[in-house]
């Protein structure tokens, strides 16, 4: 994986993470304003980062995939891999 | 339902593999009060719960510690590629490595397997909630005694991100409980289950 990527996989996971973390946060407190408008911000940060690392290298999600001359979604390196 | 997406929720690259390491951290994949636990503890518990604000809650941090699960077998992977069969001696995991090779297995650190004994489900909201504070705690205690075995800074984080996420859930987990009293009479809390009595 090269440095950019890196990069923007770590985005995915920062973005994903502020989403995760707002939820959690909103299932207890759902009529909390500020949350409720954090939420929808990170909501399309996140989406962007997707976008742009999805575009850059490899489908992260099953239910859009590209086409691509082979099955991308089992030949593109796995969260666990390192790079040897 | 569940569907995948092919990521971790928070980084790992281990550079240097060290069964030692792994021979503990195996007790956040397969022990009492590791991430599997948690997860199976509150996807369980969420079905019999009467309010919705407890079942988000439940299935949300019990989705999330499955992240986790993936985090921790992540870091075990790392850890146990490449090992010669001197490593394993050397590295005391040959009681492991006899039954499982490098594949993982849940199990504690002291080779217990993992059970549903671990976790209750008992079908009452106030019950379940203190079960599921219990269990945050114990995560991070769990935590905090990797966290004084572990040197390697490639595992440390992870390790500490994963330590701050058990004190978050921990933070949910009472204000659950905090509204689902809130709906209960303020006299006597017990009076009923409100999961089972009409």
């Amino acid at each position: 994986m090269t440095h950019e990527h890196r990069h923007l996989l770590a985005k995915v996971m920062a973005e994903g993470f502020a989403l995760d973390d707002a939820l959690l946060f909103l299932d207890t407190h759902p009529d909390d304003e500020a949350a409720l408008s954090y939420y929808q911000e990170r909501q399309e940060a996140y989406r962007l980062a997707m976008q742009q690392y999805e575009e850059a290298c490899a489908p992260l999600r099953m239910d859009a995939l590209p086409p691509a001359p082979c099955h991308i979604w089992a030949c593109s390196p796995w969260p666990w891999e390192t790079e040897a | 339902m569940w569907r995948y997406e092919k990521r971790l929720q928070y980084p790992v690259n281990i550079k240097r593999p060290d069964a030692r390491m792994a021979k503990v951290i195996i007790s956040q994949m397969g022990g009492p009060d590791g991430e599997l636990a948690a997860s199976q503890r509150y996807l369980s518990q969420r079905y019999a719960m009467p309010w919705r604000d407890a079942m988000a809650v439940l299935t949300d941090i019990g989705t999330e510690e499955l992240n986790h699960l993936e985090i921790i077998s992540t870091i075990l992977r790392q850890l146990t590629r490449d090992l010669s069969a001197e490593d394993i001696q050397a590295q005391g995991f040959a009681d492991y490595f006899v039954d499982h090779t490098t594949g993982l297995w849940p199990q504690s650190a002291g080779g217990v397997p993992f059970s549903a004994m671990a976790f209750q489900s008992k079908g009452d909201p106030v019950t379940d909630l203190h079960e599921d504070m219990a269990a945050e705690q114990k995560a991070r205690t769990t935590y905090d005694n990797l966290l004084r075995l572990v040197d390697d800074p490639d595992v440390l984080d992870p390790l500490r991100f994963l330590r701050e996420r058990e004190i978050v859930h921990y933070q949910r987990f009472g204000e659950a409980l905090r509204n689902v009293t809130d709906r209960l009479d303020a006299r006597n809390f017990y009076q009923c289950n409100p999961a089972f009595d009409p």
